[in-house]
């Protein structure tokens, strides 16, 4: 029997953003079924509309599997999220202009976080910045790493902006890249199949 | 520009362990009017679900149910002319 499961509930909001809800320490001995409707059950307390249950994991410790899970990363709609760009002269919205990102599996899978601007319609060259992810209070410590990304240098942009998040281990054996397209709106996430 | 007010809404739950243990469950945009009745039907799941994070302990009940709101004033720190 697993030692270790978690659950993550994924939802829509009011303001349809997305967000993500992780559930730990759960009974190993829970079975599925009990894991849903509970999770459900917690998202009917909320005015979310709930995605669904995006996994349950469960991870035996003691003979911990020798291949690693594939990496996920999701953008997070966390409550502190403020994603919109003031884009095309736009000024309703002074907040800050960050977007912020969950990785899944950091523990199985150790990530360094690079970030290149692919494209702009109002800003040429390329800008690397390595972005090492933090640890968030609040945030699940088994599962989850939760990273910010400071979006200011393109305020006032012109057109959807494309970025590319890199996720590599630390012994760089593996890379895992997505594609971001920020619009007046939301923000898209895609991962690149190479 | 003016400052920007923003407030956040948080339902807290606390579930309480065999172990004298407890857990609190975040949960960010809560429904306006949650009852007793709301957090009560979800009792009997929580506990065929959740163990404390400490020794895995059986869940015994809820001890606390609130809503936390914060507000956050982000300062206009334009600088005039």
């Amino acid at each position: 029997m697993a030692d270790k499961v978690s659950a993550t509930i994924s939802y829509v909001d009011a303001n349809n953003r997305k967000g993500m809800k992780a559930v730990t320490d759960i009974n190993p001995g829970a079975d599925n079924i009990a894991v849903k409707n509970f999770c459900t059950g917690l998202n009917a307390l909320t005015t979310n509309t709930l995605s669904g249950i995006e996994k349950i994991e469960r991870t035996d410790i003691t003979n911990a599997p020798t291949v690693k899970p594939d990496l996920e990363v999701t953008l997070a709609n966390v409550e502190l999220m403020r994603q919109r760009l003031r884009l095309g002269g736009k000024s309703e919205n002074t907040d800050s202009h960050f977007l912020q990102f969950l990785v899944m599996n950091p523990e199985v899978y150790p990530v360094k976080v690079n970030f290149q601007k692919v494209n702009n319609t109002s800003q040429t060259g390329i800008t690397k910045i390595d972005w090492t992810p933090i640890y968030m209070p609040g945030l699940p410590a088994a599962g989850y790493v939760h990273g910010i990304w400071d979006l200011t240098a393109f305020e006032g942009a012109t057109g959807n902006i494309e970025m590319t998040l890199t996720f590599a281990e630390t012994s760089k054996t593996k890379e895992t890249k997505y594609k971001v397209t920020v619009t007046a709106n939301a923000p898209v996430l895609e991962k690149i199949t190479e | 520009m003016a400052d920007k007010v923003k407030t956040t809404k948080q339902l807290k739950l606390v579930a309480g362990f065999e172990d004298g243990d407890d857990r609190t469950l975040s949960i960010d945009n809560p429904k306006a009017s949650i009852s007793a009745a709301d957090i009560n039907s979800l009792k009997s799941a929580a506990i065929a679900v959740l163990q404390g994070d400490k020794a895995g302990a059986t869940m015994t009940g809820w001890r606390d149910a609130k809503i936390v709101e914060a507000t956050t004033v982000y300062l206009d720190i334009t600088p005039t002319a």
